[in-house]
């Protein structure tokens, strides 16, 4: 075919070199459509990546600040101790959480705090509401509010006063809707009486001079919304009481205060300077995540009055936004104030450290096997399949060979405790990792140049000594690189552990050590508490303390395979 | 005397006669001249430790493991058929057939074991801590002391409330156990020192240690490497036999065609619903619809994405566009699936529901969103396979398109990915496998909470799936294989396990096959 086009019969065409044609130029613009679609492709996903640890990062690092009531907590001995005398342990120790220590503690010493820094709490409470009324008129109208209210004898009396007002425009309303002409204007007057009564002469007038047939023009003031409204607001300062005021505050189930007291009753009667939690839904009002400005934007569970009282400490400084260091200490909680991940990261350890006993001796003896003494037959084959195969088994498969194996041993009689402990969950992962392991072991030793075998082998060694006296130390950093691959797989997977009983298993404080049976208790772990703050109640719990949860876990997945990395630049050997 | 010969002194022991044994044996051995021995001295020592340390901890192991199911067989055997806790009182009999009173009776005989076991334990910790002497718990009564409640304050963990039968038969599993914890351990310690003695005796100048050492080692690796056979075979097992009698009990085609999913708590052999069926609803499609109908949102995603990234990275990119963005799809690849999840779940849901609008998309949880979240999950995954099998097309295939003066983008149409193609549909039916495997993604983006029992068109809705009902059902208090529901799940994980392994050979082969042509 070349010879033909050599021969010269075919025609001389008219092209250049210098010069594209238009099907050259097509030809080639094909290829930047490729070329561009290819980077658009790549820049898409790495956005997502960007977006993914943006996501993280800006949601979980302000979750680990946590804004704290510094309160001065007076060990009241009239709670502690009502019979007066000695104070014994025992008896702190019986003393009701919630009556006492939430209620009788931390409530009067926050409200003993405040009134110490000249925070008027009633009245900063009733400002407040007092302002949202006269707000509430005015922005109907009804102007020279605030004159009335203070005229009453008390904001409950002015409640009232504006609460008949706004009955009487809705009566009005209902009567000018209805066919009777003369009861209409009799309303429609007693409304503009009312109205007038109270000091809203201009906006009586305007009731007194709408048409009694139109009903629509008198909704349409909005007289009565605000007034009801106003008066709503008014009476929500008597409602003030000590529970809106220490729900402000985490006082609930304050365990940690008590366990203390217990330990030294030497320090009832005494007064100490604490940082106390804020509740976690106000925390989003502090961080101005929620401006406090209509329903949307008020913390669930709270209202403008605790608001308000947030305010005056915020001025007052009695607010702090420190580290929560606890966070890494404590156990998981429910509540999103003290919910910490100590036992995850001990129970995740305690898996790892399985993983690695489990999967490294076992990886490594069957890849020793497999590589260096195995015959070719098919068995060994068999071997080899299935270890191809395990490798490509979903998690939640092994998750479910957990179960079953959990299952089994409760049918055989060893009791449910062996649910959810850092054995079991190791065990299950050394499985999953096993393959990991094999593949990356059998490489090392693949690579090591068969003149250091050949030379063992010719100075007199066993096979047993080549292996274990030249090639394992050779092969040793990319098995060790293997493993930290493996295990940072390991620390992530969830679903496994989920199966057999991680997620329950949220009693556990700290375990023992794992020489004095720390591995046979129940355990927590950094996924299955991941996967319970996500799912927490609290919008702050999701959205932010579990990103934080998160990032500790990424940071240690990051810092195992930037280890792998370094110690594979730095032991790899290439002959 | 029984309390000293405990497995934690016997261990103690042990490893302390392995030591003793390394450094008597390599003493002996040093004493023979060194050019006469056949093996050095500290191989010698070494076949002391193992024939010291070897038998005596394998059967430490095994005796610790068959003593809990021995001691419950033995409690099974002790107690009597007649006793009240394991029947069924005469009203509750009423109108049962002879089948469900057998079961019934069978579960409260399985309670009643397990809270004699936990009650014997309980005991002997109590005792343990010098609450009270064997004579004192002899006297008891489980009708006048609140033994539970005395218990639970010396800080022992108890199952149910306890009964006079159940004290009565804890007084002689006690008795069992003892023996069997004492038995084990002086086993297991003549073993060790039968083997240290032994050994000792028989190295000489002769002796051969060295072989008899790498026999040890052989047997050791010869046994790890049937673990994967093991996992594999307990996989097999776990999934199988649970599936079976699942089958047997609702019906293989119940399960397979059938359109809804509402598990309702029944014990297996007791159908409590109308008619004799089972309340709980099991049917198979449902799942299998949410399942695919989310892999095939993500490898719309994924495929296009990582096959234009692969094409682009092995073809047109520099060397060192290559060696930032191939870490880059590393760390995607690497990131855990649930922390995919939780993105999915409070940033990608309410994103999309924003665009969509609240009446397509009622839920932050949907197809959609687990699918693309699952998509950008398997790009690199897609992109990495791709890469080795385009780089593995030959050169020459390359050099020949260009030289007949094709540009570089036909070259990559019409000649690599033709050629790589094989490879690449390969990499495709693996990510499929794994978006049909996955789970932590759609437990929390594809409403894992959800009550959809039938099937979900709408992309936007949220919808059920295999994974997700494992989850849903064996997370918490797992009951045992006594419901139906976890039978269930077992024949669920079985499809799955069987839907992912037939697409992983079938990968495999491909990419086999592909090799084969080009080497």
């Amino acid at each position: 075919m070349s010879d033909a086009n050599l021969s010269g019969a075919v025609p001389i065409r008219k092209s250049s070199l210098l010069e594209q044609s238009a099907l050259v130029r097509k030809r080639h613009r094909t290829g930047t459509i490729l070329r561009w679609l290819g980077f658009s492709a790549i820049t898409l996903v790495l956005m997502f990546l960007a977006i993914l640890l943006w996501s993280i990062v800006s949601r979980g690092v302000p979750a680990l600040f946590q804004y704290q009531a510094q309160i001065e907590l007076y060990y009241d001995p009239a709670v502690l101790n009502p019979d007066g005398g000695d104070v014994s342990a025992e008896e702190i120790g019986t003393i009701n959480l919630r009556t006492g220590f939430e209620r009788g503690i931390f409530t009067s010493s926050l409200r003993s705090t405040l009134e110490n820094a000249g925070i008027d709490i009633e009245g900063t409470v009733s400002r407040r509401w007092t302002a949202e009324a006269i707000g509430a008129l005015d922005a109907a109208g009804l102007t020279g509010a605030s004159a009335i209210i203070a005229a009453a004898p008390t904001p409950a009396d002015a409640a009232r006063q504006l609460g008949q007002a706004g009955s009487a425009v809705r009566a009005a309303v209902a009567a000018m809707d209805g066919d009777d002409t003369n009861a209409a204007i009799t309303a429609r007057d007693a409304a503009a009486q009312a109205l007038n009564d109270l000091g809203f002469a201009q906006a009586a007038d305007r009731v007194a001079s709408i048409d009694p047939s139109d009903s629509a023009a008198l909704a349409e003031t909005g007289y009565q919304a605000a007034l009801t409204d106003a008066a709503g607001a008014l009476r929500q300062p008597a409602q003030f009481d000590d529970a809106a005021l220490s729900s402000i505050i985490f006082a609930t189930n304050r365990r940690d205060v008590r366990d203390q007291l217990v330990d030294n009753p030497d320090l009832v009667g005494t007064t100490e300077k604490t940082g106390v939690p804020i509740d976690i839904s106000v925390t989003r009002y502090l961080s101005g995540e929620l401006s406090g400005v209509g329903t949307a934007q008020m913390p669930p569970g709270f209202d403008i009055g605790q608001l308000a009282l947030v305010d005056a400490m915020v001025e007052a400084d009695l607010i702090s936004n420190s580290f929560r260091w606890h966070f890494f200490t404590n156990p998981y909680s429910q509540s999103g104030e003290i919910t910490g991940i100590g036992p995850a990261l001990m129970g995740s350890a305690y898996m790892m450290l399985v993983v690695l006993v489990f999967s490294l001796v076992f990886g490594v003896a069957a890849s020793i096997y497999l590589e260096e003494f195995a015959p070719k037959n098919r068995f060994t084959n068999f071997i080899e399949i299935n270890i191809a195969n395990l490798a490509a088994v979903p998690s939640i498969v092994f998750g479910i060979l957990g179960a079953a194996i959990l299952f089994t041993l409760m049918d055989l009689g060893f009791g449910s405790s062996i649910r959810g402990t850092a054995l079991l969950g190791g065990l299950v992962l050394s499985l999953m990792t096993l393959p990991t392991i094999v593949i990356a072991t059998r490489a090392a030793l693949k690579a090591v140049p068969p003149s250091i075998a050949d030379a063992a082998l010719g100075v007199g060694a066993s096979k047993v000594q080549m292996v274990f006296h030249h090639k394992l130390p050779l092969a040793a950093p990319g098995i060790l690189t293997g493993t930290i691959i493996g295990i940072a797989q390991a620390l992530g997977e969830t679903a496994p552990l989920l199966l057999i009983g991680l997620s329950v298993s949220t009693g556990a404080a700290l375990l023992s050590s794992p020489f004095s049976g720390g591995l046979l208790e129940q355990a927590q772990s950094m996924p299955t508490v991941v996967y319970l703050l996500a799912q927490n109640q609290d919008a702050p719990v999701r959205e932010g303390l579990a990103q934080s949860a998160i990032l500790v876990m990424l940071v240690l997945l990051f810092a195992l395979n930037i280890l792998a990395i370094i110690l594979r630049r730095k032991f790899e050997r290439r002959w | 005397m029984g309390a000293f010969i405990t497995f934690p002194a016997v261990l103690l022991l042990i490893v302390l006669l392995a030591i003793a044994g390394y450094a008597l044996g390599r003493r002996k051995a040093l004493s023979f001249p060194a050019q006469s021995t056949h093996s050095r001295p500290h191989q010698h020592a070494w076949h002391v430790v193992f024939a010291t340390a070897a038998p005596s901890l394998l059967v430490v192991m095994l005796w610790l493991f068959f003593a809990g199911i021995a001691s419950n067989i033995y409690t099974n055997m002790v107690t009597p058929d007649d006793l009240v806790d394991v029947r069924l009182s005469a009203q509750a009999r009423e109108g049962l057939t002879e089948r469900e009173i057998d079961i019934r009776e069978g579960v409260l005989r399985t309670q009643f074991v397990a809270g004699v076991r936990s009650l014997a334990s309980a005991l002997d910790g109590y005792v343990a801590d010098g609450n009270a002497t064997e004579a004192d718990i002899a006297g008891w009564n489980a009708e006048q002391d609140p033994i539970a409640d005395r218990l639970r304050a010396g800080g022992q963990v108890l199952g149910p409330a306890v009964t006079n039968g159940m004290l009565s038969v804890a007084q002689v599993v006690r008795q069992f156990d003892r023996r069997v914890g004492t038995v084990g351990p002086i086993i297991s310690l003549v073993l060790a020192i039968a083997g240290f003695v032994i050994a000792l005796r028989r190295i000489s100048a002769e002796f051969r240690a060295r072989v008899v050492v790498e026999r040890w080692i052989s047997g050791f690796l010869i046994f790890a490497s049937t673990m994967a056979i093991l996992a594999t075979v307990a996989i097999l097992a776990a999934l199988t036999l649970p599936s079976l009698s699942f089958f047997r009990e609702y019906g293989f085609f119940n399960f397979l065609f059938g359109m809804a999913w509402a598990p309702a708590g029944d014990v297996v052999g007791i159908p409590e619903g109308r008619d004799g069926s089972y309340q709980s609803a099991l049917g198979f499609v449902p799942l299998i619809w949410g399942t695919l109908y989310i892999s095939l949102v993500a490898l719309l995603v994924a495929v296009p994405l990582g096959l234009l990234a692969a094409v682009y990275l092995s073809e047109f990119a520099s060397r060192r566009a290559r060696s930032w963005v191939k870490p880059a799809l590393e760390i995607l690849a690497g990131v855990p699936t649930i922390v995919y999840g939780i993105f999915a779940l409070i940033t990608i849901g309410p994103f999309l529901q924003a665009v969509v609008g609240a009446t397509v998309m009622p839920n932050t949880v949907s197809v959609m969103t687990a699918g693309v979240v699952m998509g950008m999950m398997l790009v690199p995954f897609i992109s990495s396979l791709s890469d080795d099998v385009i780089n593995a097309v030959p050169q020459t295939l390359r050099d020949g398109s260009l030289a007949i003066g094709a540009t570089q983008a036909e070259t990559v149409v019409q000649v690599i990915l033709p050629a790589a193609l094989p490879g690449i549909v390969g990499a495709i039916v693996l990510a499929a496998s794994r978006a049909i495997g996955e789970t932590m993604i759609v437990v929390l983006a594809a409403g894992a909470l959800s009550n959809v029992q039938g099937i979900e068109p709408n992309p936007f809705g949220a919808v059920v799936t295999v994974t997700t009902r494992i989850v849903a059902v064996l997370t918490g208090e797992g009951s045992g294989f006594d419901s139906i529901d976890v039978l269930a799940v077992f024949a669920l994980a079985f499809t799955l396990f069987f839907i992912t392994l037939a697409l992983n050979l079938l990968a495999q082969r491909m990419v086999a096959k592909y090799r084969e042509q080009y080497d």
